[in-house]
């Protein structure tokens, strides 16, 4: 058996015949594949396996003298029928030929074909109609897939084989379970959540307290606006963690805030040994701003952008204040108190819209700035806001309606709410209904308008 | 005169899937599916609309992996063994279904789609990036591009190298490709952090895309809402948002478009219906059955039984849905325009692939749309971004909230319990990376080779699509791959480098396989 035999068989055959003699994966491999892990398996398998490959050559040779046939006799079966299809005619050609076998099978076989082949197939023979049995051999082939086969490809003047490419990664090892960089790295999730990975060597956490019965902690420091020493967050929550923990979910504790993450041991005896912080934060916001104040630039398209040039900025600090006239979101002026839900600003889903919007949408303080400088850089901050707040009191025991939403009375009768009052106009409606069922009504409407 | 605009946003991505090493590879079919069930037929749809003058304007973005892989020669090859091989088993179709009149129409119809496809894919010799190139140069299309390979740009902030290099590799892939610069980008997912802004426009970058409350939430709020853009502070690049309304017309599930009962089912198809002695040289080479493209039933309802598909009536339904389309959108910008003292914009962003490929009847819908837009109505006109910017320069200043277009509109789609644990290598990668860059920045031919296949491996293995696959919970073995081995061959690379001992045989293996952006620069990390 040689190379050269094998090439001359069918893929098909070969399929079979790598399945029979054990070859692993093959049904992902090329015919040229295949030829040399049979080859391979051969060396390994000695005569026993020889023996029998012959045997199974031997028996399919007929198959594959066809098919080598068929591929002559393509294009002159073409053109001399034009009136039978493509598969007629070569379904004759294949019956005329077939007698005569080629020369690498000195006595032709019958062959119990139907065992052998991966798809049993009636080979026709010049008795025969050939039509049917090869119009449905050619239903299971794809004559374009053979035509379109894969070119050689090259990289950088050099053949490449497509087997060369498979075993790229076989040698490379698993990814580490960390790299003991010493990083804390926290990330945002969304407004709620916050998440928190650590890649702490051993040797760090030993010197660190590990073995001194210290317990791992993860701290989440609010450091809006300080320098972090240690000591000086404005606010700590603290999580008790299992040691073998590598990342957290932190719950946010205040919106627009900026958080930090501290990685420690603490002792028994209360000390605190830090194994390093991440770099702050600040979770995306949930709601929308409260903060009112239209400036609008003109920057014309054809001109660029205004950009500074330079490295990419480190923005993770406070990237939204510093010398932009925008300040944060939780300096900005907060109303006295929100009150009841009755228009919570988080559900106001537009400046206008469908559902409750305020009366006079989208209008609010119209401070239109032209700057013709496509300067955005050099306003100063001016914000002016407003709330409304609506109070009043009533006997204790009536039912009081805001608006139509259910409102509950303090204890001595009195209520307090307070609205969002962008420019423009709004109307409350306050209703009392007493245990007898008798309604108290007060309409009470506001305009609010800057310049 | 007009009272407002809808600005279509077609999203063309799809990972880098290029498998040479195999001759036939499932995920290739991703971009396969893509080329006969979207890019052509929309290609087509704008072709029609030209040669009728019918004036229509959209934006497409066409990000550098699918770039990459249409300009790929194997890919293009192997797309055209693809399109011959349907149109042979089409040809076996119309045998197969001679008895029945309706199976026979439908072959036809196929057959005949078939035809056209591959007649264009051959008009462009395979390459399609310049009929898309011919609709941006006459103005009706306007091509935008995305991080370099779809990377999720939050999520990888620790390193603004690499969130730099994204944005500056997929520039580059633009420029080549397309022969222009891109002025808008979209960002992979939508995904946002207040300062990606900056990065864009120092790339030239002038608007992005936005999920709604990624501008309902900015800071100060925003006048106009969604339907006006808002310039980024300190960076002044527009933020556009989508408009929640015309999402989800088309998304959703149970009231969008696609589900209706006329069009066609996409779970009814041959490459699993028919017997494997018939259908077998069409699947997968193990034999295991695929989606071929060829469908015969239509979603008839929620029932098992599945009526015959019929591309007339799905056609009518089109063109039905493209009307209330239409009027929905009339009502919504007369609506709009009597509180805004300016002309609103309703800007509608979608996959590219959901039209035509999940709704097969998509590409036809949007033509429709655009036909009945340009004659049937005069509220409001298509634009696109471009176009709107340059004619309303003046725009409110705000900071756009951090904010992606994932499940639950940050990043918890690409952060979860089943992809969590890729940051921690996709972090060490980034910043190996840039000591590398900086360490080798001036060095020889083969060094240079080494960091710049380690910035492809860097830049793959980053691909938002693995993290994306690994939740959604199918394919996830092959995302899990994917990234791992990207890291693996990376820090071999790296390690190489460290030792001083280059394996160039190795290196001219792994070139060969993941051949992306073949212009790479690895000191755009530096």
């Amino acid at each position: 058996m040689t190379p050269q035999e094998l090439d001359n068989m069918r893929r098909s055959e070969l399929l079979t015949l790598a399945k029979k003699i054990g070859v692993k994966g093959f049904s992902r491999l090329t015919k040229s594949e295949l030829i040399q892990n049979v080859l391979e398996a051969v060396e390994k398998g000695g005569d026993v396996l020889k023996k029998e490959i012959n045997k199974f050559m031997k028996q399919s040779s007929g198959g594959s003298t066809v098919e080598k046939t068929v591929k002559k006799a393509e294009t002159p079966a073409a053109t001399r029928t034009k009136t039978a299809t493509g598969a007629q005619a070569r379904a004759r050609e294949v019956s005329a030929s077939d007698e005569s076998p080629g020369a690498e099978t000195p006595e032709p076989v019958v062959a119990p074909k139907v065992a052998l082949n991966v798809h049993p197939r009636k080979e026709p023979t010049a008795n025969e109609p050939a039509d049917e049995p090869d119009a449905e051999a050619q239903a299971r082939t794809s004559i374009a897939a053979m035509r379109y086969a894969d070119p050689p490809l090259y990289q950088r003047g050099q053949l490449v084989l497509p087997e060369q490419l498979r075993d790229i990664d076989s040698n490379l090892p698993d990814l580490p379970i960390g790299y003991g960089d010493g990083s804390i790295h926290l990330m945002p999730r969304d407004p709620k959540w916050l998440f928190c990975y650590w890649d702490v060597s051993e040797e760090k956490r030993a010197s660190s307290g590990k073995y001194g019965y210290g317990r791992l902690y993860l701290r989440l420091h609010d450091v809006t606006h300080v320098i972090f020493n240690g000591t000086n967050s404005w606010s700590v929550h603290q999580f008790a963690l299992n040691e073998e923990a590598r990342w957290w979910y932190i719950p946010v504790p205040a919106e627009g805030r900026h958080f930090m993450a501290e990685l420690g041991y603490r002792m028994p005896d209360g000390t605190w040994n830090s194994l390093g912080t991440s770099d702050a934060v600040i979770p995306p916001p949930g709601s929308q701003s409260p903060w009112v104040h239209d400036v609008f630039v003109s920057l014309p398209f054809d001109q660029p952008l205004p950009v500074a040039e330079g490295a990419p900025a480190r923005w993770l600090e406070n990237s939204l204040g510093e010398g932009r006239g925008i300040p944060d979101r939780h300096e900005l002026p907060q109303p006295p108190l929100w009150g009841t839900p009755v228009n919570p600003p988080s559900l106001q889903p537009f400046h206008f819209g469908v559902g409750a919007a305020p009366t006079s949408p989208g209008v609010s303080s119209f401070v239109q700035i032209r700057n013709d400088k496509n300067d955005l850089l050099s306003e100063f901050p001016l914000v002016v806001n407003a709330a409304l707040r609506v109070f009043g009191a009533t006997s204790p025991e009536v039912h009081l309606e805001i608006d139509g939403l259910p409102h509950e009375l303090a204890a001595d009768g009195t209520f307090t709410v307070a609205f969002p009052f962008p420019d423009g106009s709004q109307a409350h409606r306050v209703t009392a209904r007493g245990v007898d069922g008798t309604e108290k009504t007060v309409q009470i409407s506001f305009h609010r308008s800057a310049h | 005169m007009y009272k407002g605009y809808l600005a279509l946003v077609l999203h063309a991505h799809l990972p880098f899937v290029r498998h040479p090493e195999y001759s036939d590879f499932l995920e290739e079919d991703w971009l396969y599916e893509a080329i006969t069930e979207t890019y052509i037929p929309l290609l087509l749809s704008f072709e029609r609309m030209r040669n009728d003058g019918v004036p229509f304007k959209m934006t497409m973005s066409l990000t550098p992996p699918l770039l990459c892989m249409l300009a790929d020669p194997v890919l293009q090859l192997r797309y055209t063994r693809r399109i011959e091989t349907l149109v042979e088993l089409a040809e076996k179709e119309l045998v197969r279904t001679q008895d029945n009149g309706h199976m026979q129409y439908l072959a036809r119809y196929y057959h005949q789609q078939f035809l056209e496809i591959r007649d264009y894919w051959r008009f462009w010799d395979g390459h399609l990036i310049n009929a898309f190139r011919k609709f941006m140069q006459t103005g009706d299309l306007d091509i935008i591009t995305c991080g370099a390979t779809h990377g999720y740009l939050p999520l990888m902030r620790k390193s603004p190298e690499a969130v730099n290099a994204q944005i500056a590799v997929a520039v580059e892939t633009h420029q080549r490709y397309l022969g222009t610069s891109p002025t808008g980008i979209w960002l992979p997912e939508c995904g946002y952090f207040p300062g990606v802004d900056q990065v864009l426009a120092r790339h030239g970058i002038r608007y992005f895309v936005m999920d709604a409350h990624g501008v309902l939430f900015a800071h100060p709020r925003p006048r106009y809402g969604n339907h006006a853009p808002i310039y980024a502070a300190g960076s002044g690049v527009a933020a556009f948002a989508r408009d929640i309304e015309t999402s989800q017309q088309v998304w959703s599930k149970e009231s969008g478009y696609p589900g209706d009962p006329m069009y066609r089912e996409f779970y009814r198809d041959i490459g699993y219906d028919l017997p494997f002695d018939y259908i077998g040289a069409y699947v997968q080479p193990d034999g295991k059955r695929k989606n071929i493209g060829i469908k015969y039933h239509r979603i008839t309802g929620k029932t098992d039984h599945k009526e015959l598909y019929d591309p007339y009536w799905a056609r009518e339904r089109a063109a039905m849905h493209a009307g209330n389309f239409m009027f929905n959108r009339e009502r919504q910008i007369e609506f709009l325009r009597s509180a805004m003292d300016r002309p609103p914009v309703v800007l509608a962003p979608y996959d590219a692939e959901l039209f035509g490929h999940w709704w097969y009847e998509g590409p036809w819908w949007i033509e429709l749309l655009c036909r009945k837009i340009a004659y049937d109505q005069k509220t409001f006109r298509l634009t696109h971004m471009r176009e709107y910017l340059s004619m309303h320069p003046e725009q409110q200043v705000a900071v756009p909230a951090e904010s992606s277009w994932g499940a639950s509109g940050y990043h918890e789609y690409w952060l979860s319990d089943v992809n969590a644990w890729i940051y921690p290598h996709l972090h060490k990668a980034a910043e190996r990376m840039t000591e590398i860059a900086r360490r080798f920045y001036h060095t020889d031919f083969l060094h240079e080779r080494v960091c710049n296949q380690m910035a492809r491996e860097l830049l793959l293995a980053q691909a938002s699509d693995w993290a994306f696959i690994m939740k959604s919970g199918t394919m996830v073995e092959y995302a899990e791959r994917r990234t791992v081995n990207h890291i693996r061959r990376f820090t071999r690379f790296y390690n190489e480098l460290n030792s001083g001992h280059i394996d160039e045989n190795w290196l001219n293996r792994v070139e060969a396989l993941d051949n992306i952006f073949p212009f790479v620069n690895f000191r755009v990390y530096a």
